[in-house]
């Protein structure tokens, strides 16, 4: 496993670069001694489900002191084995957008989404990582996703919670085999050829004076594009052999099959499995994978008991079959027999997310711990109850240690509505990033250190 | 007043850090357009509260203000924003509560009288009376990457072989204009540009291979390589003859003498570092693909000027993109190099050739596919086809193109805008004809006009794809076909329902055997859904004879939940979570007669699907023109209309209005309109 930390020549190509980041504060203690243990770097990701929960389905069922987890409600059971390692924060919100529409924008970006200007309020707090840590890894961050079903596919904020600036969502990848290109098969051929780019680059760069200003901002969409293509095929040159002495991803991974798995469980596990191989394999310390878009419509009738799609499920007190949400076909017999489905549609992912954290604690890292013990993964939707389209207590978890950072194990209870954006000011901190506030939150979450 | 809304949708939602940001660009704007008339009569004034927020503050503010936004309406915001048309729908909106008596709602304060005719008569003169002839802005259009669609035919013109490359690029996402050409929806990300990259390759790889296979790859590279080395021409004259063509094409605009520098330069490079002559060249045209003058739709800034028309290669790509969602051919470059493209009656007959081009299908396959939704059919909308074995791909990809055929025969044929809601005829095929017609005597799998006879048919609200894409899963839906006239066809959308609005009692219309229309006219019993839903639903009922793939109907099954068994002809056993022990529930399954009356919004009452197309025409006319008119505009524009374009959507419909509202006419005044000819500099909003 290759070490992690900057070298020389990363630091002496980041000095050169014109956006000038704090590029210190990334360089762990130990790069500038010698001799010390290597440092493993901490990941953070995202996952991100739609149509929120049934009220009473997220929070422990008991609790010991300090909030310690000691059981895991019914409908959370896929994550009791981990418990140890989960944070779950009570009384969550997101102050400025929630929903189906307005929350996957502004998740993560603490800001409130403005539709007809295509403004998420802010960067993402993942693109403000992935900013910070673009000059150690081949690829900044990754964003996945499941290709969507049903009405809404198309929608753009439905499916954004990712943004590069305010007014730039990342697009994401739905296709395994893409992803696998990605961080493996880095683009070869003329177009990638140095002295092609150059020219490129300078033909371009000529454009410049010949738009508008405010066109220009379209035009450094397209430098930086490229620049981040640049730096992943710099990454890939270097650590090509590397990578091929590095069996510990290659022998678990195998080259997808081009197009969408059909089995949705063995689709969301391949995506999985590709995050913990960007993960191992430092291609990127970074990412979001959303697990289905804002307002899924999906059927999950391959879940034994359950039948409808997944929104119309999510509005359980009506039963009738004949809202506008429901299929005309499906019914139900009862609230509670609907009101089960929709759990159980939530259970099912929490078994997938549970399947994610089995991964990542198999793999061990430099310093001993496991790739988990290093990781921050936020998992977490923008609706409390979904029936009644809840504004507040999101349900929002936490696991993985941050590298020794976090005292998991515990529910944070909160009597006063909590913004999720101070979660999102102690993850960044914990990436390296110096700031203090972010979106609507002026600091950070307070006791996840214990 | 109905002819009048807004074309910037709903404004005034809860976003209030971005609005308090426009709020300071809409100051910048108004001192440069509204300076003169701002000390005039108009109520509103650069700086400076408007008259009608002491009013509104001190009785609307309380549940549409700071603290609260009930219904998503913000008055304290929206004052603020300048002029007060940009948020026109919504203060129309709110003109109607007031001169309705709708609000202030029961039990809150009452308005005085006088304060009521005041605030009514300053917003009817801000907001109805507005004087647009003060506006002058073509509105910004900010560079945008060309569409996956675009980008395929381009490259298709480009080489002549139609390659669809961008079969696994990410999706195309769409905002609020509900078009993939918006320039506000289309981004150019890491992972795109990756795929350009690798898409450059493949295409001068598989459009250009060194042997040509074919009499169209033979074509595709005599079209790339006009000279070639030999014969007293030598290599770097020949790469320069193929390079000056191509680059002028691929970019859309004659290549500068620097630019045609620096691509034989790369030539030259490529020759040194061992390529042979062709490998040189493929080596340049692949960079030219990859270069922002390709992928994006550039245009020339002018620095200090406020609008100013776009030149002739501009508008070149402006008209070609516009109808054909693809790069100009020839003629349009020729008569760019000539200087004529701008002159009004070279416009027009080249509009008039541009759209007896096959390529100017995509008005239909791509427009109108996406204005009326039809393109997700067979897509989103699609049954399963186990079940359903006669909802085959076939079947919807005729249903498709029935709705594209017709809406490009519209155009062709220059008929009337009216032609969009009843016309006398269809395209269909043996399937289509057979499986959802009920249409003998067609035969053959390709498409072909016929006459209908049956005045519900005929016209879009007839055509099974908008019928299925109106429907919920093997159930029609009255609401959402309501919906669709109203926001779609109408371009007057309902507001969204208020959160929390709950929903019918089921258990008890369940038990009382309603039908479900009986159902959804309990609607009317709950004030809250009431006033929405007594204009959508009645539309929709109107159309209960089409069923939910656009079959006709006289009835339907109905499946009533009864408590006595003898009456139950179905009898279910359930397990609940509330009772250990399962429960019985019984059921008679019965069939129904539809029941076809409807009405509109205006309580114009009709009946069937014939009854409300010809409501329709002798009601709301003005509104479909206009949404038309809008449609199209920002379609054309690659960018989702402001309140500024307002002047420009009323002469579009007064100029329909001189000449019997014909679709050639609507083609021809976009294209003669300000906004597609003249170009202008954002406001800095971030300097």
């Amino acid at each position: 496993m290759p070490s992690r930390r900057l070298s020389r020549r990363t630091v002496l190509r980041g000095l050169g670069a014109a956006v000038a980041l704090p590029l210190l504060d990334v360089m762990p203690a130990a790069a500038f001694g010698s001799g010390r243990a290597p440092v493993s770097a901490r990941r953070l990701a995202y996952l991100y489900f739609p149509n929120g929960i049934p009220r009473g389905t997220w929070y422990p069922e008991e609790t010991g002191a300090g909030g310690r987890l000691v059981k895991l409600n019914e409908w959370m059971r896929p994550l009791e084995p981990f418990k140890e390692h989960l944070l779950i924060p009570g009384n969550v919100w997101t102050p400025e957008g929630n929903g189906h529409v307005g929350g996957p924008p502004t998740w993560l970006t603490g800001g409130s989404y403005d539709r007809m200007a295509v403004n998420a309020g802010g960067v993402s707090a993942d693109q403000v990582a992935a900013r910070h840590l673009r000059d150690e890894t081949m690829l900044p961050s990754l964003e996945l996703s499941l290709q969507g079903e049903g009405f809404f596919s198309n929608s753009l904020p439905r499916n954004a919670i990712s943004w590069s600036a305010p007014d730039r969502p990342m697009s994401r990848e739905i296709e395994p085999r893409a992803v696998f290109d990605r961080m493996f098969r880095p683009p070869s051929g003329g177009a990638t050829d140095r002295s092609v780019m150059d020219a490129v680059l300078a033909d371009a760069r000529a454009l410049g004076g010949y738009v508008s200003r405010a066109d220009s901002y379209r035009l450094d969409e397209y430098f930086e594009s490229i620049r981040a293509l640049e730096r992943r095929i710099e990454f890939a040159e270097r650590r090509s052999s590397e990578m091929r002495g590095d069996g510990a991803v290659t022998d678990t991974l195998t080259t997808p099959t081009p197009g969408i798995p059909a089995d949705h469980e063995s689709y969301m596990r391949l995506m999985m499995d590709l995050m913990v191989a960007a993960f191992q394999s430092d291609a990127t310390r970074v990412c979001t994978f959303m697990l289905d878009h804002g307002q899924s419509n999906r059927y999950f009738n391959f879940i034994e008991g359950v039948r409808g799609t997944w929104h119309a499920l999510s509005h359980y007190k009506n039963a009738s079959g004949k809202t506008e949400d429901d299929d005309g076909v499906t019914s139900w017999d009862s609230v509670e027999q609907k009101r089960a489905m929709y759990a159980e549609v939530i259970r099912w992912h929490h078994r997938q997310v549970a399947y994610l954290l089995g991964r990542l604690q198999a793999v061990r890292e430099p310093d001993g711990g496991t790739l988990l013990d290093n990781s921050m993964i936020v998992y977490g939707a923008t609706l409390g109850d979904g029936n009644e389209h809840d504004a507040q207590h999101l349900p929002t978890l936490l696991a993985g240690g941050g590298g020794g950072t976090i005292d998991t194990g515990r529910h944070l209870a909160h009597a006063e509505p909590t913004d999720l954006a101070r979660i999102h000011v102690s993850l960044l901190q914990r990436m390296g990033v110096r700031i203090d506030r972010f979106g609507t939150a002026d600091g950070p979450l307070e006791g996840l250190e214990g | 007043m109905r002819g009048m809304r807004t074309t910037t949708g709903m404004r005034g939602m809860r976003t209030m850090r971005n609005r308090l940001h426009r709020v300071g660009v809409a100051g910048l704007v108004l001192t440069g357009a509204f300076g003169a008339s701002a000390g005039t009569a108009s109520a509103q004034t650069d700086t400076g509260a408007h008259a009608v927020a002491p009013l509104a503050e001190r009785f609307c503010y309380q549940c549409h203000g700071p603290q609260t936004q009930t219904a998503g309406i913000d008055l304290a915001t929206l004052v603020n924003e300048r002029p007060l048309v940009r948020n026109r729908e919504t203060w129309t909106r709110v003109v109607e509560a007031l001169d309705e008596g709708k609000m202030p709602p029961a039990g809150a304060p009452p308005l005085p009288p006088e304060v009521r005719r005041r605030m009514a008569a300053l917003l009817h003169r801000d907001i109805e009376e507005f004087d647009y002839s003060t506006i002058d802005d073509p509105g910004f259009e900010s560079l945008r990457r060309l569409t996956h669609t675009e980008y395929d035919n381009t490259v298709r013109d480009l080489f002549g072989v139609d390659l669809n490359v961008t079969d696994r690029f990410p999706d195309e996402l769409t905002g609020s204009s509900g078009f993939e050409n918006s320039s506000n929806t289309l981004f150019l990300q890491p992972a795109l540009m990756e795929r350009y990259i690798a898409a450059a390759e493949r295409v001068v790889e598989l459009a250009l291979p060194a042997e040509p296979a074919d009499a169209r790859r033979r074509a595709s590279r005599e079209r790339v390589f006009v000279a070639e080395p030999g014969g007293g021409l030598d290599a770097e004259d020949a790469a320069e003859a193929v390079l000056e063509r191509f680059l002028g094409r691929a970019w859309r605009r004659p290549a500068a003498a620097g630019e045609l520098e620096r691509a034989l330069a790369q030539y030259r490079s490529g020759r040194a570092a061992g390529l042979g002559h062709e490998a040189a060249v493929k080596r340049v045209l692949q960079a030219a693909l990859i270069s922002p003058k390709f992928l994006l739709r550039v245009e020339r800034g002018r620095a200090g000027e406020d609008a100013w028309p776009v030149d002739d290669w501009e508008l070149a790509s402006r008209l070609s993109y516009f109808l054909w969602a693809s790069m100009p051919d020839d003629e349009l470059f020729d008569l760019a190099a000539r200087g004529r493209l701008r002159d009004a009656a070279t416009l027009r007959a080249q509009v008039e050739r541009m759209l007896a081009d096959p390529r100017a299908d995509t008005l239909g396959t791509v427009f109108a596919a996406q204005w009326l939704g039809f393109r997700h059919v067979g897509t989103r909308i699609w049954l399963d086809p186990i079940d359903n074995p006669w909802c085959t791909a076939s079947l919807m990809t005729a249903m498709r193109d029935e709705s594209s055929l017709f809406f490009l025969s519209l155009l062709r044929e220059n008929r009337p805008v009216r032609n969009l809601i009843d016309a006398d005829y269809t395209y269909v095929n043996e399937e289509l004809a057979g499986t959802l017609y009920g249409l003998d005597g067609v035969r053959g799998e390709h498409m072909r006009r016929v006459a209908l006879d049956d005045p519900h048919r005929g016209g879009v609200i007839g055509q099974p794809s908008i019928l299925a894409l109106t429907s919920n899963y093997k159930e029609t839906s009255p609401v959402k076909r309501g919906n669709y006239v109203l926001d779609v066809l109408l371009g007057t959308p309902p507001p969204p329902p208020p959160p929390n609005a709950g929903v019918l009692s089921e258990e008890v219309a369940d038990l009382r055997g309603l039908s479900f229309r009986e159902k959804l006219e309990m609607h009317s019993s709950n004030e809250t859904c009431r006033a929405c839903h007594s204009r959508i639903d009645p539309i929709g009922f109107s159309l209960e004879n089409f069923d939910y793939f656009g079959r006709w109907r006289e009835s339907y099954h109905f499946r009533q939940r009864v408590e006595d068994p003898a009456e139950a002809d179905e009898t279910v056993e359930i397990q609940t979570e509330t009772s250990p022990d399962p429960v019985l529930r019984h059921y008679r399954n019965t069939r129904r007669v539809i029941a076809a009356d409807g009405a509109l919004p205006d309580g114009t009452a009709f009946s069937g699907p014939a009854g409300l197309k010809r409501a329709l025409l002798e009601n709301r006319h003005d509104d479909l023109v206009r949404q038309v008119v809008s449609k199209m505009l920002a379609y054309a524009l690659g960018r989702q209309l402001e309140y500024y374009d307002e002047p420009a959507v009323r002469s579009i419909v007064a100029a329909l209005e001189a000449d019997g509202y014909r679709f050639q006419t609507l083609l021809h005044e976009i294209v003669a309109s300000y906004p597609f000819r003249y170009k202008k500099n954002r406001p800095e909003e971030t300097d």
